[in-house]
Formats: C-alpha cells, sequence, structure tokens
C-alpha cells in the first residue's frame, strides 16, 4: 500500500455540504500525485479513478473498524493505535512509525481553487532534546475506592461532583406528563436544610470560620475564607451565614466599623464564588446588606482609603449577585435600577453614596451605564464642582475620585456608542460641568484601536443577553412603574439610609 | 492488495489497446478505457464471458464529458464488433442489455448509429428505473393511510440497500451515487453507519470484500406486517409491470405476517434497528428452561447454620434464616435439571470457598425504589485511557484490569493481599495426602502482594474474568488468542487459539469449568478448562459478536452484536433459542436478572432494553443515558437495575415497577429512580456483590 506522507497528503473533495453521512472522496488528482511519486507517470484517466474509488472504500472500511475497536477501548478518541488494530484485522500490514498517544494536527491551507491538508512536521532540534533534563516518569498506576452513593444519597465529598440538582431538575421538566406512583423519597428534605439540626462539628466549624472571618488574624482569615470558597457542604450553614453577615452588616453600619464591615463583604464574597452554594434563597437578606454597604453614607471625619475599599468590594458583590440570580420571578435587576435612579437624581445624596452607586452601575455593564449614568452627569457635575470649590479637604478627595471614577466608567461606553469626531462643546452641553473630562477621556481612548478593543473584552464579560435585559427593564422602569410591589427590603433599606 | 494487482493489469492493458488501435484504423479512438481492453479480451474465448464485459458508460459521462462522445465509444464498439464478426459477442451484450436484436442491423452504417442510440437510451433508463420506482414507493407510503405507514416504510431500507446493491453490480457507479443521494433521506436515522458504509462502496469487487452487503445478498431481511399491510403494498406492486421492487421482495426480503390491525409508530420502531430486520415472534416461540436451581450446597450450609442455631439457642438468628429455607426448598419451575450441562464434581476447597458468599447473602441489605444501595466507586488514576476492561470477583475481594499494552493487573481490595504458592522445592517437603495438608500450609505467606501483573498477550485485553471460585481467570485479546491464568501461581495455564480475528469478550460459566468467548468473526464459543479446542462453535450473528453472558443456571448463553441483536443459545445442543431485535446500535453489555427471567441489554444507542425470556418480547425500552452504556446490574434480589457507561452516571432503575406494571403503562411511566454522577470517570464495569452494595469502577480521566 501506499504510505501517505505529509508531502502529498489527499486532496479531500467533500462532494456536498451533507457530508457527514454522503462523505469525502479521494480525488483523482490526488492519485496521480501518489503514483508519481512512485514513478508511475501518465497514469490513465479511468485507472486513477478506478483506484481513488478503491482506496476510498478501503480507507472507508478501515476507518470503520478502528471505530470499533475505539469503543471497545471505551474511549471516544480515535488513536492511531485503533487504525493499526483494524490494519491488522482485516490482514494488513501497520503504517510503522506513526504511534502517537497525541492528537495530530492536520492543517489545511487553500490556494488555486483547492483545499490541501496536510500533517505538520516541525524540525525538531536533536540537541536540545539530548541536553535538556529527562522529563518526569509518569505516575504509577494506582486504585482509589470512595462512596458514590451510600443507601442513595451522595455524600459531598471531593470525589464526587457539586450537586447536580439542576441537571435532575431539567430530566423531571423533560416529561412533566409522566406519573410515577412511588412516593417522593426521604432524601430531598436535605433541599430544606434548616430543618435538620446541625450536627455538632458543623457547629464548630461555624463559629470558629465566623470568628476567624471578622478576627484580626490576617492567616486564619484568609484560611477561613479560602474554605468559604471552596468546601462543598456548606449548603446547611448557609441560613446562619446569611444571619451573621445581615446582623452584622446592620450592627456595625450604625456603629461605623469599617474594617468590620469590609471583612464581612469579604466574607460574602466568599460564599458567592463558591461554586456548591446557590445563594437564591437568602439573597433577600444578602443583597441589601451589600447595598448598604457600597451605599451608607459613613461618617468620615477623614479620608479612609478603607471605605473607598469596601464600597467597590460591595459593589462587585452587588453586580456579580445581580448577574447570577436575576430572573423573572425577583426581578432583582429593575428593581436595583430602580434605587440607583433614585440615588442618582436625589441632590442630597452625598459624594460616597454616589460614589458607590456609579460603582455598582459599572458593574452592571455598559447599557446600565448608557441608560443611568449618562443622563445624570449633568447632576453629578454640579456636585462634585461644588465640592470641589469648597474648602474642605474630605469632600475634596471624595469629589475628585468620584471624577475620575464617572469619567473612567463613562468614557469606553461612549466610545463604543458614540461615532467621532468627539466635539468638546457639544460633551460640555449634553454633560455639564464633567463633559470636558469625559471628552478628554474618550479623545484619549479613540486612536489606540487596540485599547479600545481591550475595553470591548472587559465589556463582554457580562452576557450579552445580560446587557439587553437591563436595557429593556429600565424601559420598563420608565415608561410606567408597574412593579411597585415586592422590593420591600431594597427601598427600606434605602430609605433608612436617607434619613 | 487488490488495487495493486489491477495495476499490473492495467499496464497490460494499455499495451493491448495499442494494438487494437492499429487494426481499428480509427483515428478517433484515443480514449484508452478498461472496457475497451475487456472487449479485446473478450474476443479469446469461444463463448463471451458476460463477466469481463464490463461495459461501463458511466466511466464517459463521469467527469462531465459529453453524451456526444459516450456515443462514439459505443458506435466504435460496434462497428469493431461488425469489422471483426463476432456475432456470439454482440448477441451476448444485447442480451444483457436485454434488446431485441439480430445481427443483420448493424451491417450498416444506420444501423449502427441506430443501435447505438437504443444501447444509450436502455442506459439512461436502467439508471433511472430504480431511482422513479423508489420515488414512486415513497410516494405510495407517504399517501397511504396512517396505520399502514409505518409498516410500509420499513420495506425502504432492504430496496434502498438492494437498489444500490443492483447498481453497483450493473457498473452505474455514478447512477448508484446519485441514486443513493436523493433517497437516503427517507431512511431513519439509526442507519446512518450503515449508510455511510454503503455508499463508500462503488466497486463490484467492494460488494464481495464487505461482510455487510454479502449478508444483504446471502441472508433475507425479514420484515413483520400485518396481512392487512400485505394485502395495500401487493396491489400496488403488482399494478406496475416488470417490478424490481417485487423481485427484490421475493429474492430478498422474508415477510412475516400476522393477523389484526397494523401496528403504531411505536410498536413498530420498538422492534426494528437490526441489521437483518425484525424476528418473528415465531423464532422466539421454543421452549426456555429459564428457572435458577438452588445451589445444592447453599441448602447445605443453611441447614448447617439452623443447626447451630438452635443448639445455641439463637432465636434472631433462626428467625433470618427460615425465609430463606422456605423459598429454597420449593422447587423452581422451570429450571433444567441439575445434571443437563455436565461438570466435574466440586472439591472440597472450591465449596469452602463459597461459605463468605452464603453468609453475605444472609446479610443482603433489602433494595427498592426508596431503600437504595451503596455505591462504592473504584477509580484507577493515571492511567490515560489504558485501561480497557475491567472485572471483579463474585466475593469482591479481587479486581482485575485489562490494559490497551496488553498486561493484565490485579488488586487485592481485602487486606489479606494477593498470596502466591510456595516454591516447588518447599511445596515437595509438605505431606502428599490431601488430608494431611490444608490449603493454607502450601501459600507462601511471605509472598503477599497488593498488585501482581500478568504479561503474555499480544494485544489490547478487552475482556477478563474470574472463575466463580476465584482460582482462575480468563482474558481475551486484541491478538485472537483467549488465556486461561493460574491465580495461585499467577502465571499463564492455557492459550486457547480457535478465534482467528480480536476477541471481544470472555466470560465463564456459573457452573464453573466452561467459558465461552466472542469475536470479531461473528462466532461465540464455548471452550472447557480441560480441552484446547472448543467445544461448541455458536454461528448465526451477521456481525462481530460484542459480549457474551452466560445465564445463572448455565444452560443458556446470551450474545449482543454488532448486527443489534441479542441472541439466546442452548449450550446443550448449541441451538439458538432466541433472537431479540429493537437495538439501534451495537450492543456492548448483558446481564441477567437473579432469577433468570428477564435479559437486559444494553449499548451504543444509549438505552437499556428488557426482555422477557419465557415469552421472547420485549418487556420495557429504558432511556435516560447520554452515552454508550458499557455496563449493567441486576441486584441480587432484582429489585432494582443499575446501567451505567460513557456519560459518567449510573442509573438506577425501578425493576419491581417494571415487573408489575403492565404493558400498556410502562410507556408513561418513568422508572429510573436516581441518577449518580462521577466527576469524570466513564462507568466501565457495575456489579452487585453479594450484601446488594453496587460495586462500580471506570478510570478518572482529567
Amino acid at each position: 500500500m501506499h504510505q501517505p506522507t505529509s508531502s502529498h497528503a489527499p486532496h479531500l473533495n467533500h462532494r456536498s455540504p451533507e457530508g457527514i453521512l454522503l462523505g469525502s472522496q479521494i480525488a483523482v488528482e490526488s492519485i496521480r500525485i501518489m503514483g508519481e511519486s512512485m514513478i508511475i507517470n501518465n497514469l490513465p484517466e479511468d485507472a486513477a479513478s478506478y483506484l481513488a474509488d478503491d482506496i476510498t472504500f478501503r480507507l472507508k472500511d478501515i476507518i470503520r473498524l478502528s471505530q470499533k475497536f475505539m469503543h471497545h477501548s471505551i474511549r471516544n478518541r480515535l488513536t492511531t493505535s485503533d487504525i493499526d488494530s483494524a490494519m491488522r484485522a482485516r490482514n494488513i500490514e501497520p503504517v510503522y512509525g506513526f504511534n502517537s498517544d497525541d492528537v495530530i494536527p492536520l492543517r489545511m491551507t487553500s490556494g488555486v481553487g483547492r483545499e490541501v491538508f496536510y500533517k505538520e512536521e516541525p524540525e525538531i532540534d536533536i540537541g536540545k532534546i539530548l541536553n535538556s533534563t529527562l522529563p518526569k516518569a509518569p505516575h504509577e498506576i494506582s486504585l482509589r475506592a470512595h462512596w458514590l452513593a451510600i443507601e442513595g444519597v451522595q455524600p459531598r465529598i471531593p470525589e464526587n461532583p457539586v450537586s447536580h440538582c439542576k441537571e435532575e431538575k431539567e430530566v423531571s421538566e423533560e416529561s412533566p406528563s409522566s406519573r410515577s406512583p412511588r412516593v417522593e423519597s426521604s432524601y430531598e428534605i436535605i433541599e430544606s436544610p434548616a430543618l435538620i439540626d446541625l450536627p455538632a462539628e458543623l457547629q464548630l466549624y461555624y463559629k470558629e470560620i465566623s470568628e476567624a472571618c471578622v478576627g484580626i488574624n490576617r492567616v486564619r482569615r484568609e484560611e477561613a475564607l479560602n474554605s468559604l470558597s471552596s468546601d462543598p457542604g456548606l449548603l446547611p450553614l448557609m441560613p446562619r451565614f446569611s444571619v451573621f453577615i445581615n446582623e452584622g452588616v446592620k450592627l456595625k453600619l450604625s456603629e461605623n466599623k469599617v474594617p468590620t464591615l469590609l471583612s464581612l463583604a469579604k466574607m460574602l464574597r466568599a460564599l458567592l464564588d463558591n461554586p456548591t452554594l446557590s445563594l437564591d434563597k437568602y439573597l433577600h437578606e444578602l443583597l441589601p446588606s451589600a447595598c448598604s454597604c457600597a451605599l451608607f453614607n459613613y461618617q468620615a471625619t477623614h479620608d479612609s482609603p478603607e471605605i473607598w475599599n469596601l464600597r467597590t468590594e460591595s459593589a462587585v458583590i452587588v453586580g456579580r449577585m445581580c448577574k447570577k440570580y436575576n430572573d423573572s420571578v425577583n426581578s432583582i435587576q429593575s428593581r436595583l435600577t430602580r434605587l440607583l435612579f433614585q440615588i442618582l437624581s436625589d441632590e442630597a445624596t452625598s459624594l460616597g453614596s454616589r460614589f458607590g452607586a456609579v460603582n455598582i452601575i459599572s458593574e452592571l455593564g455598559p447599557e446600565a451605564v448608557k441608560i443611568l449614568l449618562l443622563p445624570h452627569l449633568q447632576i453629578g457635575g454640579e456636585i462634585v464642582k461644588k465640592a470641589l470649590d469648597s474648602e474642605d479637604t474630605a469632600a475634596l478627595i471624595a469629589a475628585n475620585r468620584l471624577q475620575s471614577l464617572i469619567v473612567k466608567t463613562c468614557a469606553p461606553v461612549l466610545v463604543k456608542s458614540r461615532e467621532p469626531p468627539d466635539v468638546v462643546e457639544k460633551f460640555e452641553l449634553e454633560f455639564g460641568y464633567l463633559g470636558k473630562q469625559v471628552w478628554t477621556e474618550v479623545r484619549g481612548l479613540r486612536p489606540h484601536l487596540h485599547a479600545v478593543n481591550d475595553v470591548n473584552v472587559i465589556v463582554a464579560d457580562s452576557p450579552v443577553n445580560n446587557e439587553e435585559v437591563v436595557g429593556e427593564d429600565v424601559l420598563s422602569d420608565y415608561t410606567g412603574f408597574t412593579d411597585e410591589m415586592g422590593y420591600s427590603s431594597l427601598n427600606q433599606t434605602v430609605n433608612s439610609m436617607d434619613t | 492488495m487488490s488495487f495493486v494487482t489491477e495495476e499490473s493489469d492495467m499496464t497490460l492493458d494499455c499495451s493491448l489497446i495499442s494494438n487494437m488501435e492499429d487494426s481499428l484504423e480509427d483515428p478517433d479512438v484515443s480514449n484508452q478505457s478498461i472496457s475497451d481492453k475487456a472487449l479485446e479480451m473478450s474476443e479469446i474465448p469461444a463463448t463471451p464471458n458476460l463477466q469481463t464485459f464490463h461495459f461501463d458508460p458511466e466511466m464517459f459521462d463521469r467527469e462531465d464529458e459529453s453524451t456526444e462522445e459516450a456515443k462514439r465509444e459505443i458506435k466504435n464498439v460496434f462497428s469493431f464488433l461488425d469489422r471483426k464478426n463476432l456475432k456470439t459477442t454482440y448477441s451476448a451484450l444485447m442480451k444483457e442489455l436485454d434488446i431485441p436484436s439480430n445481427y443483420d442491423n448493424i451491417n450498416s452504417v444506420q444501423g449502427i448509429n441506430s443501435i447505438t442510440d437504443t444501447v444509450l437510451s436502455t442506459f439512461e433508463a436502467q439508471a433511472d428505473k430504480y431511482s422513479s420506482r423508489y420515488s414512486n414507493l415513497c410516494q405510495f407510503i407517504n399517501r397511504s393511510l396512517e396505520t399502514h405507514r409505518f409498516e410500509l416504510s420499513r420495506f425502504l431500507y432492504p430496496i434502498f440497500v438492494h437498489f444500490y446493491i443492483y447498481l453497483i453490480q450493473e457498473g452505474n457507479i455514478q447512477a448508484a451515487k446519485s441514486f443513493f443521494k436523493q433517497h437516503y433521506l427517507s431512511l431513519d436515522d439509526f442507519y446512518r453507519d450503515d449508510l455511510r458504509h454503503l455508499l463508500s462502496i462503488s466497486q463490484v469487487e467492494h460488494l464481495e470484500t464487505s461482510q455487510y452487503t454479502l449478508n444483504f445478498q446471502r441472508e433475507k431481511f425479514s420484515i413483520r406486517i400485518s396481512s392487512q399491510t400485505e394485502q395495500l403494498l401487493m396491489r400496488y406492486l403488482h399494478s406496475e409491470t416488470a417490478n424490481p421492487i417485487l423481485n427484490t421482495l421475493s429474492n430478498n426480503v422474508s415477510i412475516d405476517l400476522y393477523d389484526g390491525p397494523p401496528r403504531n409508530v411505536h410498536d413498530v420502531s420498538k422492534h426494528t434497528g437490526a441489521l437483518m430486520g425484525e424476528t418473528a415472534p415465531s423464532v422466539n416461540r421454543s421452549k426456555v428452561l429459564y428457572g435458577v436451581p438452588t445451589d445444592q450446597n447453599f441448602l447445605e450450609f443453611l441447614e448447617q447454620e439452623a443447626n447451630e442455631a438452635e443448639k445455641k439457642k439463637k432465636h434472631k438468628l433462626l428467625q433470618n434464616l427460615s425465609p430463606h429455607k422456605k423459598n429454597k426448598q420449593v422447587s423452581i419451575p422451570n429450571s433444567p435439571q441439575p445434571t443437563r450441562i455436565p461438570v466435574p464434581i466440586k472439591q472440597e476447597r472450591e465449596i469452602q470457598s463459597k461459605e463468605p458468599l452464603f453468609r453475605a447473602w444472609l446479610q443482603q441489605a433489602h433494595l427498592s425504589a426508596t431503600e437504595l444501595p451503596c455505591i462504592c466507586f473504584y477509580s484507577f488514576l493515571n492511567c490515560y485511557e489504558n485501561v480497557i476492561s475491567i472485572s471483579i470477583n463474585p466475593p469482591g475481594s479481587l479486581i482485575c484490569v485489562g490494559f490497551s499494552d496488553s498486561k493484565i493487573r490485579i488488586w487485592a481490595l481485602t487486606p489479606l493481599k494477593l498470596r502466591s504458592l510456595k516454591a516447588p522445592d518447599l511445596l515437595a517437603d509438605l505431606p502428599q495426602t490431601n488430608e494431611d495438608c490444608t490449603f493454607d500450609q502450601i501459600i507462601d505467606e511471605s509472598s503477599t502482594k497488593e498488585v501482581q501483573v500478568l504479561l503474555g498477550h499480544t494485544g489490547p485485553v478487552f475482556s477478563t474474568c474470574f472463575s466463580p471460585d476465584s482460582s482462575l481467570l480468563i482474558s481475551a485479546s486484541e491478538d485472537g488468542t483467549v488465556r486461561l491464568w493460574s491465580l495461585h501461581t499467577f502465571t499463564q495455564l492455557v492459550c486457547y487459539r480457535g478465534h482467528v480475528f480480536p476477541v471481544w469478550s470472555v466470560e465463564f460459566s456459573p457452573l464453573g469449568f466452561y467459558f465461552a468467548s466472542s469475536s470479531h468473526d461473528t462466532t461465540l464459543r464455548i471452550w472447557s478448562t480441560d480441552q484446547i479446542l472448543p467445544v461448541r462453535v455458536l454461528a448465526g450473528h451477521y456481525s462481530d459478536v460484542d459480549v457474551c453472558k452466560f445465564h445463572p443456571n448455565g444452560n443458556y448463553i446470551a450474545s449482543g452484536s454488532s448486527d443489534r441483536t441479542v441472541r439466546l443459545w442452548d449450550v446443550l445442543d448449541g441451538k439458538c433459542v432466541r433472537i431479540f431485535t429493537g437495538h439501534k446500535g451495537t450492543v456492548h453489555t448483558l446481564a441477567f436478572s437473579t432469577d433468570g427471567k428477564c435479559l437486559a441489554s444494553a449499548g451504543r444507542d444509549n438505552r437499556v432494553l428488557v426482555w422477557d425470556i419465557p415469552s421472547g418480547g420485549m418487556m420495557v425500552e429504558l432511556k435516560g443515558h447520554a452515552g454508550c452504556v458499557y455496563s449493567l446490574a441486576f441486584s441480587r434480589d432484582d429489585n432494582i437495575l443499575a446501567s451505567g457507561g460513557m456519560d459518567n452516571c449510573v442509573k438506577l432503575w425501578d425493576m419491581r415497577l417494571i415487573l408489575n406494571s403492565s404493558d400498556s403503562d410502562r410507556a408513561s411511566y418513568k422508572f429510573v429512580i436516581k441518577s449518580f454522577y462521577t466527576k469524570s470517570s466513564a462507568i466501565n464495569m457495575l456489579s452487585f456483590n453479594f450484601s446488594n452494595v453496587l460495586i462500580a469502577a471506570g478510570i478518572y480521566t482529567n
């Protein structure tokens, strides 16, 4: 048999778009080239086409058989050894020297109206291989046992995957009509963890963790946060954590203890990061807490960077919660936008709260910026200007921070949504005092295309449909205030803060 | 290889044609074709061989060549025949083309012209014949009443395949391919793999190489339809004249008629999918002795336990024993005589080795839809997709793994480790008689190991199986051999060479002594441990036999194949007693229920089918897996069926509910109890141990 080599790999001739079933055929042209490589010139047309058909049949036969070997080896990936086995089964000498455990990349190049596939064969510097240190020997095969289920319940141990509740839900939704005479089995009680008495070890764990999280020992705090963000079995403790954070925030806000608040925010962030937990049942406690941290009007006599950190951190949490848990039932997004709208349009809002609000908006994505932040630039600008003109140093610093944050948030969105040229007068007219700074920033972003691209990537982090939802929600929010019920907790928080 | 030899023919061909060109004195002949050469060859024998007369008009219009040229070629042929006065060849040609004509026609130029036109139009008509017939049939089926439509549509696949084969046989490659492309969408999805193979066939030689087309040509495709539907079809077919469909039906299709209304789409599709069609229920009528007689040793063990308990006044234990005793002493209906399959008398040690199993049996956990089993999962780490087959011995103390690098490794799962025999010189010092020497004395206590490696095979090890008493191991490999290993010395005892092709599966009989192997060579063989030749060769599958499994009473063996059927064979006389059709993909795993009444099978079509052995019908079709199912296991009390496969998921099905529900209810019930996912391990092996703990094993891949 002719050995295929990279110099003249077969030209595959895809005869139809339904190539999956109709398959491909080795082209007559390839047969000619192969013939020439074996010094058979002037291969007659019909001989070549006969050979092309025959080789196609035989190749496909081998591939079909090699698939069988793949299936029996319980793999989903065809390897060269499968092809060898298939050829041996057909009594053909295998092609030696093509053993590879890795994927063999097949490259394609096209030109002059045809496609050529070839195997890449880079030149290898043998000296380099000889001089390099030996690779590590592979690990010895080992056997490990674990319980996949104990009396029908899958234990939450690292060997088992994180819960597949979602998938099971999908399965059951698939056939809603199917009736089962079976009684609902007992394991489902786990869904409502509050009903279960906490075992002693979990109680101990809760005590240790909550103490460590708000304690002063930094190493212990890090460890505790790490545990919160990765341990799979925390679901039964969630109600306690939720209450702990909620009450803690309320208390510390009144006491104005920013460092503790920051610890609580970090704790919340860690719980949010945990892939095995779903916080959707505790949002009524956690989301207001996070919003409060971001928007509260702290009584600071002097500038402390911790407050700004806390606001930024909490804004990130609010943004992530909103993206992760927003749905048509809880409509977090629309409630949140309404809250932010109130804050921004109220002239009495302090610089700090305004800073928090802008931060949350920037987390929510470019659509939110467009709809919520841009219309409020005028008011924001005037407040900033007033603060800059005043004598109070704390206000001055706050104004500066707010100003740079607003500019930084608005500019990428404007760059994306507006076509050049950027006229400074137009910007000033539209955005008031901040117009000039925004214009400068936008101008700065314009010529560097790649810089713009970078921004786009960040923007693209939030799912596209989510952005659309923001837009829709906000529009519905401001065209008709239909949804008056149900945002008690959020509004309460805000009201309590404003008063 | 075949096409290398073709090539040497081709060089011969060129010289022949150049000679011919001179004699023809026709400057137009420049196209050197095989057909011309064949024509020249046909002159040599006295009676023309129609097979070598490989006239292929599609050769001409293959690559956009005009009909004009084809015409010229045909004309040349006839003028050549005329010149050489080859009357016999001519009449043979005409006969093959089915054109009534006498030789005088071609004496003139006009005569040649007219005959050329006739021949050309005949070819066109023939190429079109199948395609138009087939579309008419499709139309007829689509227009027919819905009650008949699904049964009628079963005819499409065999007719499609046969028409394609006819076209290839007639050398009409181009027409065959266009026929395929025009009509393949009319067929069911699960035929896709076969169709893909069919399309790659483009030469007459391929038809003889391909097992698939050979099956179609030699065997009859069976279809089951109601007599009403058959009448409808026949009325349609007889209304058309000289119908190739009718031809195909009478030669290549066997129709199984039944009285009553036609079946609906669900019933029809439930049973179709097999390579050679649906089995007639009449095939599955023969009596099967499916009962599993109670192990005599177990009864003795129970007796012993009861006596002891009575002595020690352990009433609780007695209570535990009594239901077993009651159950076991009733004679099981439909069970074969214990001597039906002859087995050597068991050794004392063999019986002793079963005692822990009996004890486990007594403490068996009761399972049901609300009392689910514990699942212990063994994962193999760092093996880089090298592990192919995993098996575990009945007590669950040893696990054996076959690797793609032809090694076999055995792990001990208990603290007892793997102990081998003492060296021969040490054994010589021991007392020679049975009574004086216990088994523990011949074991070398210092040689304990956790892993043992068995070397011997020269290809991937596709299957391994422990003997019931765990003293022997059998293995099957790609190298075509089956090897028997001793688990006392960890060496090879016998190499069985019978299958020439890769052996996919081996299984020990529950009685011991016998074992079965199944192979790519489409046979299933039954061997005994004391002979190197097979005691039975069971042939009948149309494609690879991918898996075999003994019935718990050891009298029958089930096999699953790539022809998408499951068969049940009688070990005693080697007859096939059941053929189950309904799978839509290769069958990769089989499992018998403990009472021997049900057989479960699963494979590439991602579904688990449960068959009722006494009636020979399908009990239920269990859908839910998202990947190929590689293992099945019935719990020891038959209340739960476990399945697992490529989708990294163990599913538990409610067998109790399946058995207790009526046929009509089954379609709407949900039988799956729960699914357990692994992190990243496909389920390779499942087995319930005697205490009803489900043992699963797989390879961890990252």
